[in-house]
């Protein structure tokens, strides 16, 4: 048994048990507590199968943005709202127990179907040939934002219709009104000061980077939203944009994609299909808007996660 | 050689004080106390198993990174502890 099979095995272990004692543990906060662990051993996961890319994604917006959200959920939210249970006791968890087991019906048969790929055939070695021709060096941002470009668009529209629709719980269609922290006490205010200038740092790093190696617009993106959300938590109001600035940096990053679409369909180029010797400025230039899209709908979907201020809001109870 | 052996050392010294940290969160009995064991034993055994990889560093980029990496940890174990010491209500024990 070589070291590396130990290694695997140990991780493979780590994460179903991570996975079922998020799901098993009683208590709301260490079931969060536990999903992140299960987002950071995925991580460590990925890393091992050698995708980087999956594991950057993972740490940042699973383990990281995710956990801001829930753990935001179980300490703000009261534990449970008004009763609305639906139907006799047993409804529910029957209608859970069959959406499951379709889903792992489907799931498996679609696995099945796909079945296993031979070392050296699938779309692998095509990706490695053509990635000169897409304007950038790293073949996964040359499938995302070049070869499969529309399916990089419609997550990002994803993402954009997610942060509208959370908006649209808020009465304002804003967020002026969920009230924001106050200045940090002295120690959280050094961790700001000292932490967000590097993240902003390594978010800039990962968007260059993801050219020429592992790293890209959603990473980025993920962690400027750490970065703004600790600005916010620090006591600074301004730095998830709320107001004027909420909408346009929610869906500067999906316009900007729509555009340039049409723009490659008016130069005749075919829809999203980028020719030399601009693609790899516009590759770049398009993940630069879409890392600060990305971060300012993360960090708005973190604030809109709280709650309005009492008399404003949805009429709520504070 | 000689560096292949003073990572194996740091590196049994650094697993040696994330295990005795550990054990300080499974018995110490309360918050504060737990707090205690944990970034201690935890910011020394993270900065032991840096310090091991650093000789194993390709280039001084490299271990640069490795070493910011402690000092962010540093930085934010610091600053969770401090808020939970803080914040939590103190306990009878």
């Amino acid at each position: 048994m070589t070291v590396g099979l130990v290694l695997d095995l140990v991780l493979v272990t780590a994460v179903l048990v991570s996975a079922g004692l998020a799901l098993f543990v009683p208590g709301r906060v260490a079931s969060v507590m536990m999903f992140l662990v299960f987002g950071l051993v995925l991580a460590v996961v990925w890393a091992r199968l050698g995708a980087p890319d999956v594991a950057l994604a993972e740490a940042a917006i699973a383990a990281g943005v995710t956990g801001a959200l829930l753990l935001d959920a179980v300490t703000e939210r009261p534990r449970r709202g008004p009763d609305r249970r639906v139907g006799p006791r047993w409804l529910m968890p029957l209608l859970g127990a069959v959406a499951g087991a379709g889903l792992v019906v489907l799931l498996g048969a679609a696995a099945l179907q796909a079945g296993p790929v031979e070392p050296g055939t699938g779309l692998g070695p095509t990706v490695l040939d053509r990635t000169d021709d897409s304007g950038v060096s790293h073949p996964v941002t040359a499938v995302l934002l070049a070869f499969r470009a529309y399916d990089t668009l419609l997550e990002v529209a994803v993402l954009t219709l997610a942060v509208v629709v959370v908006l649209s719980l808020h009465r304002d269609g804003r967020l002026e009104t969920v009230p924001a922290p106050g200045a940090a006490s002295p120690v959280p205010d050094a961790l700001v000061r000292l932490a967000v200038p590097v993240i902003v740092l390594g978010a800039g790093w990962l968007l260059v980077a993801g050219s020429s190696r592992p790293g890209g617009a959603f990473q980025a993106g993920a962690l400027l939203a750490g970065a703004l959300i600790l600005l916010r938590l620090g006591g600074i109001r301004l730095a998830v944009p709320t107001g004027r600035w909420l909408r346009p940096a929610v869906l500067v990053g999906l316009a900007a994609f729509l555009t340039l679409g049409y723009v490659t369909v008016a130069l005749g180029q075919g829809w999203l299909v980028l020719a030399e010797p601009w693609q790899g400025t516009v590759i770049l230039l398009l993940e630069a808007v879409l890392t600060v899209s990305i971060g300012a709908c993360l960090a708005v979907l973190f604030v809109a996660g709280r709650r309005p201020a009492a008399g404003t809001g949805r009429g709520e109870e504070p | 050689m000689i560096l292949d052996v003073l990572t194996g050392l740091l590196l049994v010294a650094g697993c040696a004080f994330f295990a005795v940290g550990t054990l300080g969160l499974l018995r110490f009995p309360d918050l504060r106390t737990r707090l205690h064991a944990l970034t201690k034993a935890d910011n020394l055994g993270l900065g032991l198993v840096v310090l091991a990889l650093v000789p194993q560093a390709g280039s001084v980029a490299e271990a640069a990174k490795l070493l910011l990496i402690w000092a962010l940890a540093l930085v934010a174990a610091a600053t969770s502890s401090h808020l939970l010491g803080r914040d939590a209500p103190e306990e009878q024990t």
